[in-house]
């Protein structure tokens, strides 16, 4: 099997006491939309967040095991290095509150020395990128006075901005409403030609929608990981096809 | 038989007691200088504390109001930082009230300078010119090189007027800095070369000057005329150092047993202590004794 | 019954804050009516713009309070310079820096310096700051409108620190979490998202502090020197209207020109007051807006 973009080798991580990752083994490749399912609690959107070290924030997380970015240790390098690598969006949109140039422009502005009109192609091409450019006539104006979906598109703009090569998404869709949603997952579908998407939700179909490997977390652990279509019609674990069919989660 | 014996003994109780009190239960009130009010509050609680059936009243308000208040009749003894005008002497004479001087302590001024100062002497003259901001370097009156900073007190203070109306004579410079109490002054000029203040002789004493560090200027009335140190008790007590004034208190006569056992008290040893405790000068043995006879003389008058 | 019990409740609770709205309006009245009393005798303009403020002087009175003004203004100004950046500073530092070791340390010694009594703060300032400003700065003397500044600023840190820990606190994590996505450090984050992010708390306990610094007495009055001159700077003596206030009161009679140039003083005092919290009204207002 070629390199894979991300890749975690039996991974337990703990939240004081609480083992939340049991024995966690995943190979994501690139180019290609990853989806995580599974009930809430089960550890997905915790899995997505070893990727890029966010875990790092919270002093009572404990990891052991290995997790690999490009067949390199994620924690020999710098966490701001590998984030900028391995960029994020979260469940809630969070645009700073601040305009929304500067919402696109920071994380250009943190790594790279730009011009004032280099700066400015580069937010914009952002922009375009997640269909905003139109939208938005004022790049001026408040970030906060932008609807949630514009938001999250915002936020994917950031994130797409300082071209990382992973792109992890964290339920993106969960606070939007379906005309946002759709967007949304149009917009991810044209992402994985350039990224490795991992995005976690709690919405099959929407894994259905736009993955093209899914994997089903429950309780911590990994139970099955394998070709989206293959899982949701013949998923070889019980587990996955209770999920599936709706007895639970 | 008995329930009205009891009443009637407590009325007679009732009745001598109250006689008693009226008898017993003295008062006097005392006004003036605004510069004396604290001392002579703080003499007359602790002849209060001594005499339960004492009471003395002690009022502020300023020399003037004090000896106005006794030629009204309103107060038995003024304070009075200063001695009578001749209009109030008129006045009291008019009245015909004949009244008591007497001096219970004196108040000498100080200048002060930092012990590294070249400036030993100086002259009213000077005093003056420096405080009204007519000398502003030091050069032009000593070997010093340097601006001059004046420390003072704040308006509200007794020797600030004194000081300015007796000794300046004119209003003083307005870069005069407002300290709060004479030892603010003190510990200012001891870390303050280009400085000069003015302070209560009472501050000076205890310590030696050369321990606080200052130097305490010797005060000439003329250029010529001879120098006087207010560090020198002879010179005080001679009246000879030019800044200083007598405190005085103005007693109508005839006076009171507690006017003239108050004023006794001030006199006596333990008065003359809190006086020096209060920052001001006892009296000398000569005025002392003067002002003793003077009392008896009173207290003949009065019998 | 209960009904009747609420009713009265209600009441009661009105009339208390009414009550503290009368009291307020009735301290503003007295102070406007007697200070309004002195213009009879001194124009408004003289007042205002008059150098030289001397009612006791040996040549006639002057009420010229400009040089009041402007050494209260001086004073302030001087402290929050740097009370604002300190106290920011050491707030955001608490708040998101220090390790909990630090922060366990710190905060109890900032709420232990709020409890320092003004009288001895003026204290240090007259045993320690001055000395150290005459030392250091080459000063004749210590007591200036720099000395006043820094008491100020300590008097006015306490206040500023913990109000800007809050707004800082306050600040949703969601912020912080893009930013660390995004690659950005500690001091990145802390810079350029969370401190923008309150920046209407920020000023808010900023004209707290100014109003604490400004209406200040003791310290001030003991430190400051009290020289009736105009200041030209910081190491010149300077006197504030509070200390006006504190030092000739006690020596007025009531119902005199002086006594109600005491009450203008006061009047100008609390109306200095009052633009400044309206002020940060308006500017925290707009802040917020600009994030909502």
């Amino acid at each position: 099997m070629s390199q894979m973009k991300l890749e975690a080798k039996g991974l337990d991580l703990f939240f004081g006491a609480k083992h939340v990752l049991k024995k966690v083994s995943i190979r994501i490749p690139d180019k290609q939309v990853t989806a995580l399912i599974g009930p809430s609690g089960c550890g997905k959107s915790t899995l997505l967040r070893c990727f890029n070290r966010m875990h790092d924030l919270n002093p009572m997380a404990k990891l052991k095991g290995d997790v690999l970015f490009e067949g390199q240790d994620i924690h020999l390098s710098k966490a701001a290095e590998l984030r900028q690598k391995v960029g994020m969006v979260f469940q809630k949109p969070n645009p700073f509150p601040q305009s929304i140039f500067d919402n696109v422009a920071y994380g250009l502005r943190l790594s790279q020395k730009l011009t004032k009109s280099e700066l400015e192609y580069k937010v914009k091409a952002a922009l375009s990128q997640a269909h905003l450019i139109d939208e938005l006539p004022d790049l001026k104006a408040s970030a906060m006075e932008l609807s949630g979906g514009q938001q999250q598109r915002l936020c994917i703009a950031r994130a797409v901005a300082v071209s990382p090569s992973v792109l992890l998404m964290d339920e993106p869709c969960s606070a939007l409403d379906p005309i946002s949603t759709r967007k949304v997952e149009e917009l991810v579908l044209q992402l994985k030609s350039d990224y490795c998407v991992v995005i976690v939700t709690h919405n099959m179909q929407q894994a259905k929608r736009v993955s093209d490997l899914t994997a089903f977390m429950y309780m911590g652990e990994l139970i099955e990981f394998s070709e989206t279509r293959q899982l949701f019609d013949k998923a070889s674990h019980e587990l996955t096809r209770n999920y599936l069919e709706g007895s639970f989660g | 038989m008995i329930r009205p014996y009891g009443t009637v003994i407590f009325i007679v109780f009732f009745a001598f007691s109250g006689c008693r009190q009226v008898a017993d239960f003295r008062f006097i009130k005392v006004m003036g200088s605004d510069s004396e009010v604290n001392l002579v509050l703080s003499m007359a609680e602790k002849y209060m504390q001594r005499d339960s059936l004492a009471s003395i009243g002690i009022i502020g308000g300023g020399s003037g109001m004090g000896i106005a208040s006794l030629i009204n009749q309103r107060a038995q003894l003024a304070n009075s930082s200063r001695e009578l005008t001749e209009k109030e002497t008129n006045l009291l004479k008019e009245k015909n009230i004949e009244i008591l001087r007497l001096v219970f302590a004196l108040d000498a001024i100080a200048f002060v300078v930092h012990k590294d100062h070249p400036l030993d002497t100086i002259t009213l003259s000077q005093v003056s010119a420096l405080y009204q901001g007519n000398i502003r370097d030091w050069s032009e009156i000593s070997r010093q090189q340097g601006p001059v900073r004046l420390y003072g007190r704040q308006s509200n203070s007794g020797t600030y007027l004194y000081l300015r109306d007796q000794i300046v004579k004119a209003e003083y410079d307005n870069s005069l800095l407002g300290l709060n109490g004479n030892a603010q002054i003190l510990e200012a000029i001891r870390q303050d070369v280009s400085g000069i203040g003015y302070v209560s002789v009472g501050y000076l004493e205890g310590k030696s000057a050369s321990e606080k560090q200052i130097k305490v200027l010797m005060v000439k009335n003329e250029e010529n005329g001879n120098c006087y140190s207010p560090l020198s008790q002879e010179d005080l007590k001679a009246g000879l150092y030019p800044v200083q004034r007598p405190l005085l208190q103005f007693l109508a006569l005839p006076a009171s047993d507690l006017a003239l056992d108050f004023v006794q008290f001030e006199l006596s040893a333990e008065g003359q202590d809190m006086i020096r405790k209060n920052g001001y000068l006892p009296l000398d043995t000569l005025t002392h004794q003067q002002m003793l006879k003077a009392l008896t003389k009173a207290r003949q008058h009065e019998g | 019954m209960r009904d009747r019990v609420n009713r009265l409740m209600a009441l009661i609770i009105q009339a208390c804050a009414l009550s503290s709205v009368l009291v307020l309006m009735g301290i503003f009245l007295m102070l406007l009516i007697n200070g309004a009393m002195l213009f009879k005798e001194v124009s408004v303009f003289d007042f205002l713009t008059g150098m030289t403020w001397n009612p006791g002087a040996f040549d006639g009175p002057a009420y010229g309070a400009l040089s009041l003004i402007w050494s209260t203004i001086l004073v302030t100004i001087g402290a929050m310079l740097m009370a604002i950046p300190l106290g920011i500073a050491m707030a955001a530092f608490m708040s998101e820096v220090a390790p909990r070791f630090w922060r366990n340390l710190l905060k109890p010694l900032i709420e232990l310096l709020a409890g320092i009594p003004s009288v001895v703060l003026g204290f240090i300032g007259i045993e320690l700051i001055g000395p150290l400003l005459q030392k250091y700065l080459g000063l004749s003397t210590g007591f200036n409108a720099l000395n006043g500044s820094i008491l100020l600023c300590l008097m006015a840190l306490p206040t500023i620190i913990s109000l800007s820990e809050e707004a800082i606190r306050a600040v949703p994590f969601s912020f912080k979490e893009a930013s660390y996505g995004l690659g950005a450090g500690k001091w990145e984050t802390l810079i350029k998202v969370t401190l923008p992010a309150c920046t209407s708390g920020l000023i808010a306990s900023s004209m707290l502090g100014l109003g604490r610094a400004l209406g200040e007495t003791m310290t001030v009055l003991m430190v400051t020197g009290n020289a009736l001159q105009f200041p030209h700077g910081f190491y010149d003596s300077v006197r504030t209207l509070t200390s006006t206030i504190a030092i000739e009161l006690g020596e007025v009679a009531s119902g005199t020109t002086h006594y109600f140039a005491l009450f203008a003083v006061a009047s100008l005092l609390f109306c200095l007051c009052l633009i400044i919290n309206i002020a940060a009204e308006a500017i925290a207002a707009k802040f917020r807006y600009r994030q909502t």
